[in-house]
């Protein structure tokens, strides 16, 4: 069940140049969180901006949960400003996050950019579950770079790539499966990034059967299912096209159940 | 507890709220969703999201963008039809002890009297109707834009069902009370009042609008000072009760409108910041009344009038 309460942030960091990871202590929340959910954060008291912003749980900890953020609009600046000590309105935890078969040898990761925070307590329950744990991790270039060691604790492999060759990997985050990495030695493959990423990503987990959980993102208001605002085109078991909440039945999806717009 | 000072009781169409707080249409889905933040039976009455006589999927994503002070929005009324809220929906609503207004939206005159018919059942208070949208057989202007279109509708609606009817007017025109007179004389019990104001966003990166549908409904506080504008213009042109909405965001900006002339009020936008704020509003009107030795609701209504 979610909560709407009041965190305290212990920590707020930046990571690099755009990347924060804060620390909220947030005990009824992290209780009940689970790896791929997320929580409302509102920025501001005053009503600028007016929404909450919605923000992927990286890690649950002790008593509370770590968020990493990038700072991109009004609100995340606000939240980027906040110190260790401010109060913090929350609600949460939200949305249907992953989950894995503990029958599963063999998983990989795909996150790029900022989609690389959610991946942080999947790769931590996955490796506390014994299963194997592969991860790519895809930047626009090298200044981006941000959590590589933290996901390298619990990943047995770990690319990075970049898009303009400045480190790892020279290309996309999923450029390595056109050689480096074999997409059928896979139980299972997770991902969030950006729309181009997913899609390809969809495409060639869905050509070889392979299952994949993708975690999307959409322009969210409410967070909790009234407002209908942050649909994803999905195709239901009746193989009708339907719009559904990315805040409720998502945000992670089924590879196969995502429609792609062209 | 100490003795209740101020009674908060509304009548509203013959229905006795227990407080002027509801939740307005496509905010709160149908009450149950706001159940793990607040305890909803102890709000006024919940209106339920729109509802249309068949499956609607609604727009395209690209459904919503924030602007300073309000929330654009293009939702499409998705929704899945009147069968599916009788069987699946209605009997959780019956379970929240508080009234319920069913939200109904048509694209003819017809629809909306066969909508409101298959609504006239138990668990539902009474009907909310949604004139805004575009009427299909006189070339696509909204009901709620012409006077004679907003009678029928009403005239319709009340034909087929022995529920109180609200009609709710879209502010998206050069008179609101020519239309406000229009759904009286249709029979109408109450209005609620404002609608969304159509407005639109573009993002300058892509060139192109920032919602899918082009154009969208603005709500939030941007909104308020039209909303109370239409709300104190309309008291003094209708008898019938008035139920005041747009932009409330706090006990403060809800009694503005309780003295501009409105009833009861409803939250919109101010849920999906803060799904709980149903009952803050109602502590905080409270709150005032006694600071004002005011021991009923009635005596605040359309008290700003001279």
């Amino acid at each position: 069940m979610p909560y709407a309460t009041q965190g305290i942030i212990t920590k707020n960091n930046p990571l690099n140049h755009q990347i924060y990871r804060m620390e909220i202590e947030c005990p009824d929340i992290a209780k009940e969180a689970s790896p791929g959910q997320f929580i409302q954060v509102k920025s501001s008291d005053d009503g600028a901006p007016l929404l909450n912003r919605p923000i992927s749980i990286a890690r649950v900890i002790p008593g509370g949960l770590q968020i990493i953020y990038a700072v991109v609009g009004t609100g995340t600046r606000q939240l980027s400003e906040k110190s260790a000590g401010d109060k913090l309105s929350l609600i949460g935890p939200l949305g249907h996050g992953f989950s894995w078969q503990p029958e599963n040898k063999k998983v990989l990761l795909v996150g790029g950019g900022i989609g690389i925070a959610p991946l942080h307590a999947l790769a931590e329950g996955l490796h506390g579950d014994h299963i194997e744990v592969h991860t790519i991790l895809g930047f626009n270039t090298k200044e981006d770079l941000f959590s590589q060691e933290q996901l390298a604790q619990w990943s047995k492999k770990l690319w990075v790539t970049t898009m303009d060759g400045t480190c790892g990997i020279h290309g996309h985050a999923c450029t390595p499966l056109e050689g480096t990495v074999s997409i059928e030695d896979y139980d299972h493959v997770y991902a969030c990034g950006p729309e181009p990423m997913l899609k390809a990503l969809a495409k060639i987990c869905n050509s070889r059967h392979i299952p994949c959980s993708l975690s999307v993102e959409e322009y969210m208001a409410c967070g909790i299912g009234v407002c209908l605002g942050c649909v994803q085109k999905i195709l239901n078991e009746d193989h009708e096209e339907t719009y559904q909440r990315v805040c409720v039945e998502g945000p992670v999806f089924s590879s196969k159940e995502v429609v792609f717009d062209d | 507890m100490t003795d209740k000072r101020v009674d908060l009781t509304t009548d509203l169409m013959g229905l006795t709220l227990k407080n002027p707080v509801m939740t307005a249409s496509g905010t709160c889905g149908s009450g149950i969703e706001l159940l793990p933040y607040m305890d909803v039976s102890k709000l006024g009455a919940i209106v339920g999201k729109g509802t249309t006589l068949n499956n609607k999927v609604g727009n395209p994503p690209g459904r919503l963008m924030q602007t300073p002070g309000g929330l654009l929005n293009c939702i499409g009324l998705q929704n899945q039809g009147a069968d599916y809220f009788l069987t699946e929906i209605l009997p959780e609503v019956r379970k929240v002890d508080t009234h319920f207004f069913a939200n109904i939206s048509g694209n003819t005159v017809e629809e909306y009297g066969i909508l409101a018919e298959k609504l006239d059942v138990d668990g539902i208070s009474g009907l909310e109707v949604n004139i805004s949208c575009p009427n299909v057989k006189s070339g696509g202007l909204a009901f709620g834009t012409v006077p004679e279109d907003a009678r029928s509708v009403t005239e319709e609606v009340k034909k087929r069902t022995g529920k109180p009817v609200l009609v709710k007017l879209s502010p998206n025109v050069t008179d609101i009370t020519a239309i406000a007179q229009a759904v009286e004389e249709g029979g109408a019990d109450g209005i609620s009042l404002i609608n969304t104001l159509l407005g639109m966003s573009i993002d300058i990166e892509t060139m192109k609008a920032s919602l899918s549908n082009t154009f969208g409904g603005l709500s939030g506080p941007a909104v308020k000072p039209v909303g109370l504008r239409m709300v104190y213009q309309v008291y003094q042109k209708v008898k019938i009760p008035i139920v005041g909405l747009g932009g409330i965001m706090n006990a403060e900006d809800a009694i503005e409108y309780l003295l501009a002339g409105a009833t009861a009020i409803q939250l919109g936008t101010a849920n999906l910041v803060n799904p709980a704020v149903g009952i803050e509003v109602i502590k905080g009107i409270e709150e005032y009344m006694e600071r004002k030795n005011i021991r009923n609701m009635q005596a605040l209504v359309g008290k700003a009038h001279g």
